[in-house]
């Protein structure tokens, strides 16, 4: 896929089956709308290649009829929620009163019955994401496109709605495809994951196996796996990676000794930089010989318990991972940034 | 004072005696401000679309180009026009000068930068991925763009009021390129340019406060159309 | 919504048939405009001509009569008569009807004019008000100019290049004044126009009567000075010729001009708003010697 002379995406093999559910996951800038919209037949860039819809190739009219996308941004048609909601239906020619009777059960579902006569300029952006998804629902598609469509609503409206969702979806004979920059989303949604960095799969497989199996520095960092340690530290082979939450100061010296567990890596020495309480857990950062670390302490850690800033501390690392197809010298680049927006 | 009284005793009288010349009049007023804005409509919308929403280069450059037309004196206007219809001029074979026909080619002139910049205005607050969206539900591309035009409703009837309102009201142009003429070319706005300068001000009056009328009419109309239920139960 | 844009494209077809619709209703003037641009034998004529010809009245009473007689239609575009001249010029008039002789001689002499006519005159006044500030009251034209200059009381000048500023610019050099300075005001506009800045400003200005008595009741300004030779205000009625240019048309001119001077429209001139203002605007002078108009 190209715009002008840049290649903006190149994918090999996507599929996904009726019934079930594709996440894709990226960071920002990936090129996650651009699949979406070139999978749609939506784009105005130029998409070579095939795009199968039941295994013949899909045309415009026919990719038209099958399927429905939520965008990031809800986007309404002036008028009330009932009539967004059948937007879909009516512009698949049926009468109006025909695609409201089609809409109820799927405005029932999402709850969305008591706002149905609401004008879409007094909802709030959740609620208008709600019908916007609602929208999509009621035409029963082949495949349902979804581009970010929780991102910018609170955790609770994000929660809800994706539960809500995920409630609608079960049973229903619709392929799904998600595109998302959050981990969380595609595990709550998603049977099947793939990562995609820079315009390219980077893994594709079940969503729990994929998000816990980073291939490189890049899908580490997409799947939270920020902290990099390489093999100077460690003494093996490969780089590893570890998440936050499984890296933790080693505060009791009597703390027992490495290895009780096959991924357990020896405690690793550093100096504290900082601590900062995040309420509902601490965070604490290290510098190492080999680069910052990240420990995520659960709950309020008490500063009597906490060595100075400056001062000498061991950090352990449990469940890290090997990035196998990496060597210990092609990835220091990604060693001192932060996790990315994800 | 009084003769602001007396233009609003003769505007009555004229309209209520079927005086057939002012009756010419707004004949000839209404039918070439609605045509050159009917016509500008045609010219403008397109075109206002295509600034709006394609890619190509020189975008800006047409965009600010129509801006600034919406700022162009009618009497200038009315100057190109006279000039490319003066029988030694390009088009002087055509016979147009002094005609309604010519007016109306000045005041969609004058009217198609307006609805251009309007139009493009209109369509571009509108969500960029609109369309994407509507096509992504399964509407096709016409209707796609036309539901645009349906969201982009209410400013796009504001735009051709505006260009209404321009035309309508404009003289410079009408009495350039119309020359004036009793029964032919004279409309409400050159009309009373005339009756002020023989000094019949009260006249003149009357014709600016049928003028006045008339466009409220138009807009009145236009306005309920607008302001009307977007979307029916 | 999609009755929304059902009824915006309503709208639209409305106003195209709108247009469409009320052309046959206009009437004859647009059949017949129309008409023009398909055959050139159509017969309709431009005239250029002065304001004071249109602002007085004079030619809606006159062209429906000349159009009922000859069949000819008469468009009427009326500006100063330099600007009269060089439409003219041009070949964007066919016939002219204007006060300016010299300029009018100058410009027949450069020979795409035809024929030049003597059709009517009537008289320059000079205008002030009341209080007549430089005592002009009575004098001789050429004295009140000067008096005017001297005392640099507000003179407003039609500034349009006109046949009453031309008048005006004689009767400066007459007087052997250049004006100049902030006491003189130069409107470039119409005859009507600047007597109401003039009326307004309480300045004196020159006008030819018609148009004066026409607007003399919503004016301050009065007549000071009359009756003096100088002040005569000839209108010449010139048709144009294919030499000025090839759509020119010769002969709709010539059925003007010999209209203009036919005895019985010489007659409808002479009585033209004496009705109205107690005297003729105009004094019909075909066939007269132009030398001794006045006397």
């Amino acid at each position: 896929m190209r715009a002008g002379d840049r290649e903006l995406l190149s994918v090999p093999e996507l599929d996904v089956a009726s019934g079930r559910t594709l996440a894709v996951l990226g960071p920002n800038g990936a090129g996650k709308s651009t699949l979406l919209r070139a999978l749609g037949l939506l784009s105005s860039h130029r998409v070579s290649g095939v795009i199968l819809l039941d295994g013949r190739p899909a045309t415009r009219p026919l990719m038209r009829h099958a399927i429905t996308a939520v965008l990031q941004r809800p986007i309404l048609r002036r008028g009330t929620v009932a009539a967004n909601v059948i937007s879909g239906l009516r512009f698949r020619g049926m009468s109006r009163r025909e695609a409201r009777l089609r809409a109820w059960p799927w405005m029932e579902a999402l709850g969305l019955v008591p706002f149905a006569d609401r004008d879409i300029r007094s909802l709030s952006i959740g609620e208008a994401q709600r019908v916007s998804i609602t929208r999509a629902l009621a035409v029963g598609p082949k495949v349902l496109l979804l581009d970010e469509p929780f991102t910018g609503l609170d955790s609770t409206t994000r929660a809800d709605l994706i539960a809500d969702l995920r409630a609608a979806l079960s049973g229903q004979p619709t392929a799904t495809i998600l595109v998302t920059h959050d981990r969380q989303e595609a595990l709550a949604l998603a049977e099947d994951t793939a990562l995609l960095i820079g315009g390219r799969i980077r893994q594709h497989g079940p969503t729990t196996e994929v998000l816990d199996h980073p291939s490189d520095a890049d899908t580490a960092r997409l799947l939270g796996y920020t902290n990099l340690l390489p093999p100077a530290l460690t003494g093996r082979t490969h780089p590893l990676v570890a998440r936050p939450e499984h890296t933790h100061l080693i505060l009791d010296p009597s703390d027992g000794p490495a290895g009780q567990r096959d991924d357990d890596v020896r405690p690793v020495p550093g100096t504290l930089r900082r601590t900062v309480a995040l309420g509902i857990a601490t965070r604490v950062d290290v510098d190492t010989a080999g680069g910052p670390l990240t420990c995520l302490h659960p709950g309020d850690l008490p500063g009597t318990s906490l060595p100075p800033v400056g001062g000498d501390v061991r950090v352990r690392v449990r469940q890290a991972r090997a990035l196998a197809g990496v060597d210990g010298n092609g990835w220091t680049a990604g060693l001192g940034s932060r996790p990315s927006a994800s | 004072m009084d003769v602001l009284f007396d233009g609003f005793v003769d505007a009555v009288e004229l309209l209520l005696s079927g005086d057939e010349d002012s009756w010419t009049i707004i004949a000839l007023t209404l039918r070439v401000s609605l045509t050159a804005t009917a016509i500008a409509l045609l010219v403008g919308l397109p075109l206002g679309a295509i600034v709006a929403l394609a890619r190509f280069p020189g975008r800006r450059v047409l965009l600010a180009a129509a801006n600034t037309g919406m700022g162009m004196p009618p009497v200038v206007v009315g100057l190109f026009v006279t000039v490319l219809l003066w029988r030694s001029g390009p088009l002087g074979g055509l016979g147009l000068l002094y005609t309604p026909t010519a007016m109306i080619v000045a005041q969609a002139a004058i009217a198609t930068p307006v609805v251009i910049a309007l139009v493009a205005a209109a369509l571009q607050q509108v969500d960029p991925d609109f369309r994407v969206q509507m096509q992504a539900l399964g509407a096709n591309r016409v209707r796609a763009f036309a539901a645009l035009l349906g969201e982009a409703r209410l400013p796009l009837f504001a735009g051709t009021m505006a260009a209404f309102g321009a035309v309508v009201s404009e003289v410079g142009a009408a009495q350039m390129v119309g020359g004036n003429l009793v029964g032919q070319t004279r409309v409400l706005t050159t009309a009373a340019v005339l009756a002020t300068s023989r000094g019949q001000f009260s006249l003149a009056i009357a014709f600016g406060l049928i003028l006045l009328l008339i466009a409220f009419g138009v807009n009145l109309s236009l306005t309920l159309v607008q302001q009307q239920r977007a979307v029916p139960r | 919504m999609r009755r929304g844009i059902l009824i915006g494209i309503a709208w639209i077809v409305a106003v195209l048939l709108a247009g469409c619709g009320t052309a046959p209703s206009a009437g004859g003037p647009s059949a017949s405009a129309s008409a023009a641009s398909a055959a050139p034998a159509e017969k309709s004529l431009i005239l250029a001509t002065t304001t004071s010809t249109q602002d007085s009245g004079l030619l809606d009473e006159l062209l429906p009569v000349f159009t009922r007689e000859s069949g000819w239609q008469v468009k009427t575009v009326a500006v100063g008569s330099g600007q009269a001249i060089e439409l003219g010029r041009r070949g964007e008039a066919d016939a002219l009807l204007v006060h300016s002789p010299e300029a009018e001689e100058k410009f027949v002499a450069e020979g795409s004019a035809g024929a030049r006519r003597l059709v009517m005159h009537n008289d320059f006044v000079l205008l002030g008000p009341k209080a007549d500030p430089a005592g002009v009251r009575g004098t001789s034209s050429a004295d009140a100019m000067k008096k005017i200059a001297n005392a640099e009381a507000v003179f407003v000048s039609r500034g349009d290049e006109s046949g009453t500023h031309a008048k005006e610019k004689g009767l400066w050099s007459q007087a052997g004044v250049t004006p100049g300075g902030s006491w003189y005001q130069s409107t470039g506009q119409g005859m009507g126009a600047t007597l109401r800045v003039a009326g307004e400003k309480a300045g004196y200005t020159l006008s030819d009567r018609a148009t004066y008595l026409t607007q003399r009741d919503s004016l301050e300004l009065e007549v000071l000075s009359e009756g003096d030779p100088g002040l005569l205000n000839v209108y010449h009625v010139i048709e144009m010729t294919q030499k000025a240019g090839g759509r020119v048309r010769a002969d709709g001119a010539k059925a003007f001009a010999d209209w203009m001077v036919a005895p019985a429209t010489q007659r409808l001139i002479g009585e033209f708003g004496r009705a109205k203002f107690g005297q003729p605007l105009f004094t019909p002078d075909a066939g007269k010697d132009e030398a001794k108009l006045g006397e």
